[in-house]
């Protein structure tokens, strides 16, 4: 009982914690970078490029995950935000940038998933 | 290695916030401050605030204009204030169907001897006709006059700028308000949103904007 309790709770909080971070960040980018412009999509990259880093430091499992789960929910809005409109050399870059950073977040967090299950012959 | 992986945190989120706050004043200095007011015969008053340039995939700039259009008096106001049509006497309004029955029975009656002679047109109703072709003329006229007074922005090189309507995305479209001669504001009424134009060639220098008869200019460096 107390086992399903705390992972109901641990649950919640990781919503909220999800939820919350997302508005925030947006609230923030609003707030300084009102106009549309490359300034803001820059804003942006940088922004959820430090929630990705903070979440693969943060050593705390629910949070760390959580964390990064916003900001790959992020690097989806910029990613699918850039597919219409923008200048043509920014969008590459803006793609290329977003892929390069969930190739490289990839191989850092289930990288190890691999190397502890090894193929049996 | 708790006090480690705060320090790394905070290290994370110091210099994100340094490479923010450098990319904030970037913009403000890409950014020019227009500020300027125009205001038209029927009370619209058009205040240009700023002015920013997006690149586009096309090879030209777009400038976008944060603008505000407000009607300063207590009353609905148009953009143009048309012609008020002369109103339509009973008599004519009966005339009218009395003579559209007379076409209609001579059309049936075409091969019978048996005609009514045609109504006879009411005093009235000559000058109500002189009126609506007055009217019909000036209408003409004034949406020629608006048509000629549109919104323009001159560029630096004194090249008319062509709309960029798909730059303003889910702002709202001002020069779709202050192009068409039938918008209206109500009383004190106002509106903020963009004016997007696409720039070709040089953007720095002198910007002359022209509204139905009212000009101003801004400078761009």
């Amino acid at each position: 009982m107390d086992k399903s309790n705390s992972t109901a709770t641990r649950t919640l909080i990781s919503i909220a914690i999800y939820i919350l971070t997302i508005i925030v960040l947006q609230q923030i980018i609003n707030a300084f970078f009102p106009d549309d412009s490359l300034t803001r999509k820059f804003a942006e990259l940088i922004l959820d490029t430090m929630l990705i880093i903070v979440s693969l430091v943060v050593k705390n499992t629910v949070v760390g995950y959580t964390l990064l789960a916003a900001g790959f929910t992020r690097y989806l809005f910029i990613f699918f935000q850039s597919w219409d409109g923008g200048s043509a050399t920014a969008k590459p870059a803006i793609f290329g940038f977003v892929v390069l950073v969930l190739i490289i977040v990839a191989v850092i967090k289930f990288g190890h998933l691999s190397e502890q299950h090894p193929k049996e012959v | 290695m708790k006090n480690k992986e705060l320090l790394v945190i905070s290290g994370i989120i110091i210099v994100s916030i340094a490479i923010l706050i450098g990319l904030f004043f970037y913009q403000k200095g890409q950014k020019t401050t227009i500020d300027k007011t125009m205001t038209t015969s029927e009370g619209i008053k058009i205040t240009l605030h700023e002015a920013l340039f997006r690149p586009s995939d096309s090879n030209y700039e777009s400038m976008i204009i944060k603008a505000e259009v407000q009607n300063t008096r207590n009353t609905m106001a148009y953009l143009a204030k048309p012609p008020t049509p002369p109103i339509e006497p009973r008599t004519c309004y009966n005339y009218d169907n009395d003579y559209q029955q007379y076409n209609n029975n001579i059309n049936i009656n075409v091969n019978s001897q048996t005609t009514t002679p045609p109504p006879v047109i009411p005093e009235v109703c000559l000058a109500y006709y002189k009126d609506k072709d007055e009217y019909n003329n000036k209408l003409s006229r004034s949406e020629e006059l608006f048509d000629q007074g549109k919104f323009k922005l001159y560029t630096p090189t004194r090249s008319i700028a062509e709309i960029d309507y798909a730059e303003i995305g889910g702002k709202r479209d001002l020069s779709s308000i202050l192009n068409n001669s039938y918008s209206t504001l109500q009383a004190n009424e106002a509106i903020e949103g963009v004016l997007s134009f696409k720039i070709i060639g040089q953007k720095e220098g002198t910007y002359l904007v022209t509204y139905r008869g009212n000009e101003l200019t801004f400078e761009v460096k």
